[in-house]
């Protein structure tokens, strides 16, 4: 009975918010795409669209298939969609609930920031264990890359609780395993791509090149 | 090949052997009553006379969802079927029922061999359970499913620092949702039709989800569960990693089916069974918490936004200026006017300065060549101070600290001059006077809240009130954030309507509007907000009015809560006037379940109001 009366509850307050849908929003939004390496041509349903980075507009009524070919590498096909918002409540108010997304379960694209997407493009040939090693490095560096550049950015030393989280979990994702133990000299490669680079694309580039995660 | 070949050869002269072991091994089961025991009953998913988990795979017996005994007998059997790749066989699939089994039957390694299983032991290996956390991140309004916060556990590896902690793995439950279903989505997760499932995923997606998109602060709870018990969740884990379970909002959510997983390592003192109606995030924490010696260490993981948040609170309008100043590039860090400072109150307007240039980086604000070199600069000069000027406040209440979320009022008043005495039920969560200590600030949410009175004028009962719903973001604005604040709620109340009318009335309303710090944990908020109440005390039955929602809430002390607000709605064509409510509320916690509520206030129309006196002791549980 609770559970019946607090479910006519919230879906009152979701009636509500329903409406403000009608309100605004727009039928059209921009995605950008950066992929590693770049360079590759963008097909949208199968339409060519220009060559990584890119940005696109995409109605937001309707699903998406977007394909990422490169010579030499694996074609990666992502599909956006039109989600619910979790910023669910505050979009009420802004009257935009719905947002075009890719469905990043591929994990071989990944949101880093509003509306920004990277893709991970891999080598004819690679195994999966390696693709799946190149995925995460790329992601995790995109999605927390102004977290790794402040840590970068102090004087780094051998001692581990000096090190930030972060950049400690890159180091160990670029190491080969077993060699978390002395992180310095892994660190102070990082700190110089990162000085040389100019943005989260690009560092990502950068690292899996001279890390060899290719 | 040559193994299945040795192995159908083999068959015929092992098969009877093997029957009479397995039916020995059934008879002693059934003889020491296992399937009825609190461990093969927390393996199964066991709730009542069924199983939670839905997937029949899960199941070995064809009602071994329903017949706890018949899925051991199953299990039994099972173990003894030949397969060609182990990975693929009943003890490597089942591996916490089967290492249970083994340790009560005591299984003999002739008769029925141990397999290798190698798919599990990379995985097992990949996780690693050194210590086991449990994290709480904190509770977000703005999307239903997060509204009371969130619990997850994560499996930090053995011999490793707190340095690597974010790429320990986290184990999260969460509904089946497709991307696309839009509102339909919140209506199947609050009647039932989801199914939910655990998820492995390493932890800095969590943090980097949780803390830096949507600014809530975690709180990690390393707890003192034994190798063995850690090694028997992330066995059963490995068994359920692939199987789906019924998911309801309130009571099957993710805290339940965490309680539950932990239930499988110490099944003799079950915690998920502690919960009937519905199971809230900080209610899981505490009933995990209040088991003997159980808590090792606690951190506190402060979002981005809300060490932001602190530190600007904490800077007087002079260190602003620098730190302004610095943020615009009209100074480097390093110049005079920051070194004349006492280093702690550098550290204090670098540290802002970084955070600053961090948040707006991580949300894409500014692009690396325009941020990085001030970052950097900042960073050096920071580093150069010495170690010990660090200011980090740790701002946030521990959620551990929380009171009961289900709340029992009796109360006693007057209201338009006559006494009533009043109880009340409310079914969830916090209001703006509940006992602060482990509640988002300005964040009330609270629902099924309902409220009988008994006049002393006529000796009848009557219903005062029933909340649906009710929820109040009160998020201040400062020099960076300028979020909306804003309100909703929907229910029936009693209302004056002047010439000593009082009915009651349907009321659904929303609103938005802005708040402020005003310092010394003192909150200002003004909203505006739209109301359209029904019922027959209304002349057409409804009316639809806008008007102003004012207050103030301040912390007076750690216990005393107070409140002034003032609410007035226009409602041109029905109420014939503007219907006025206004008053103050006090309310001291007595301790963190129980707390004692003094209210005044004053409603109706001008020139015809009543006042209202109430006093009420509430118990939180």
């Amino acid at each position: 009975m609770k559970r019946i009366a607090s479910a006519l509850g919230l879906s009152t307050l979701l009636a509500l918010a329903g409406c403000a849908t009608l309100f605004g929003g727009g039928s059209h939004q921009k995605l950008s795409f950066d992929s590693a390496p770049e360079g590759a041509t963008v097909f949208m349903n199968g339409q060519q669209l220009g060559v990584t980075p890119l940005t696109v507009d995409v109605s937001r009524e309707k699903g998406v298939a977007f394909s990422f070919k490169k010579e030499g590498f694996n074609t990666v096909a992502v599909v956006a969609d039109t989600h619910l918002n979790p910023w669910f409540w505050g979009d009420v108010a802004a009257g935009s609930l719905l947002s075009t997304t890719i469905d990043t379960a591929t994990d071989s694209s990944v949101k880093y920031s509003e509306d920004r997407y990277f893709v991970t493009l891999t080598a004819v040939g690679t195994g999966p264990d390696a693709a799946a090693r190149r995925n995460q490095v790329s992601s995790y560096i995109v999605t927390n890359y102004a977290a790794i550049g402040s840590e970068l950015s102090v004087q780094l030393s051998s001692k581990p609780a000096s090190q930030g989280q972060h950049i400690v979990a890159l180091a160990d994702m670029v190491a080969l395993p077993g060699e978390d133990q002395d992180r310095l000299p892994t660190l102070n490669v990082l700190r110089e791509l990162y000085t040389k680079t100019h943005g989260a694309p690009d560092f990502a580039n950068a690292v899996l090149t001279k890390f060899g995660l290719n | 090949m040559p193994r299945l070949l040795s192995l159908i050869l083999l068959l015929p002269s092992t098969a009877a052997h093997a029957d009479d072991y397995l039916a020995g091994l059934r008879a002693a089961a059934h003889a020491r009553g296992l399937a009825q025991a609190p461990e093969w009953r927390a393996l199964l998913h066991y709730h009542g006379n069924g199983s939670e988990a839905v997937t029949p795979d899960f199941f070995l017996a064809s009602h071994g969802a329903q017949d706890p005994a018949a899925e051991l007998d199953a299990t039994l059997a099972a173990f003894f079927t030949p397969a060609a790749d182990a990975d693929a066989s009943a003890q490597c699939r089942f591996v916490a029922r089967y290492r249970w089994l083994k340790q009560e039957l005591g299984f003999d390694p002739a008769r029925l061999a141990e397999l290798a299983c190698p798919a599990f032991d990379k995985w097992y290996a990949g996780i690693d359970p050194g210590s086991l956390v449990l994290v709480f991140p904190a509770a977000f309004l703005n999307n239903p499913a997060s509204m009371y916060g969130h619990t997850f556990l994560r499996f930090d590896r053995a011999g490793r620092g707190p340095e690597t902690e974010l790429e320990s793995q986290a184990v999260n439950f969460s509904a089946d949702i497709a991307g696309n279903e839009g509102m339909a989505a919140a209506y199947k997760g609050l009647l039932g039709l989801y199914r939910g499932r655990f998820q492995i995923e390493p932890y800095y997606r969590l943090v980097r989800e949780y803390a830096d998109i949507e600014d809530r602060d975690i709180w990690e709870y390393r707890l003192a569960y034994t190798a063995a018990e850690r090694q028997r969740i992330l066995e059963h884990l490995w068994e359920i990693r692939n199987v789906q379970f019924r998911y309801y909002f309130f009571d099957r959510n993710c805290s339940y089916y965490l309680l539950a997983l932990l239930d499988v390592a110490r099944p003799e003192h079950p915690l998920a069974a502690r919960f009937v109606y519905q199971v809230i995030p900080g209610d899981a924490l505490q009933a995990v918490l209040s088991q003997p010696d159980v808590l090792e260490q606690e951190r506190h993981r402060p979002a981005l936004a809300t060490r932001l948040r602190a530190r600007l609170a904490a800077m007087d309008a002079a260190d602003r200026g620098l730190m302004l100043a610095l943020l615009d590039r009209r100074l480097a860090p390093g110049a005079p006017s920051l070194t004349a400072l006492p280093p702690a109150r550098q550290a204090a307007i670098y540290d802002l300065v970084t955070d600053r240039l961090l948040y707006a980086a991580a949300r894409g604000d500014e692009e690396k060549d325009a941020y990085a070199p001030l970052l950097q600069a900042v960073v050096q000069a920071r580093g150069a101070l010495p170690e010990d000027a660090d200011t980090l406040p740790t701002p946030g209440t521990d959620p551990a600290l929380g009171h009961g979320s289900m709340r029992l009022g009796l109360g006693a008043g007057s209201d338009g001059g006559s006494g009533y005495e009043e109880l009340s039920l409310r079914g969830a969560y916090h209001d703006l006077l509940d006992p602060a200590p482990g509640f988002t600030e300005g964040a009330a949410i609270t629902m099924g809240d309902i409220a009988l009175r008994r006049d002393d004028a006529d000796a009848r009962i009557h219903l005062e009130s029933l909340s649906l719903f009710q929820v109040t973001a009160l998020t201040p604005r400062d020099l960076f954030y300028r979020p909306l604040s804003w309100d909703a709620g929907a229910g029936w109340e009693r209302r004056w309507l002047g010439a000593g009318r009082r009915p009651l009335l349907g009321d659904l309303h929303t609103g938005l509007g802005l708040s402020y710090d005003l310092g010394d944990e003192a909150l200002a908020y003004g909203l505006v907000d739209a109301t359209l109440l029904t019922g027959g005390g209304i002349a057409d039955g409804y009316a639809l009015g806008l008007g102003p929602y004012l207050g103030i809430v301040w912390r007076a002390t750690p216990r005393l809560d107070l409140e002034l607000s003032a609410t007035a709605g226009d409602f041109p064509d029905h109420l014939h006037g503007i219907s006025l409510d206004y008053g103050a509320a006090a309310n001291l916690a007595l301790g963190r379940d129980v707390s004692l509520r003094l209210s005044w206030s004053r409603q109706g129309l001008p020139g015809d109001l009543e006042d209202e006196t109430d006093l009420g002791l509430y118990w939180y549980f």
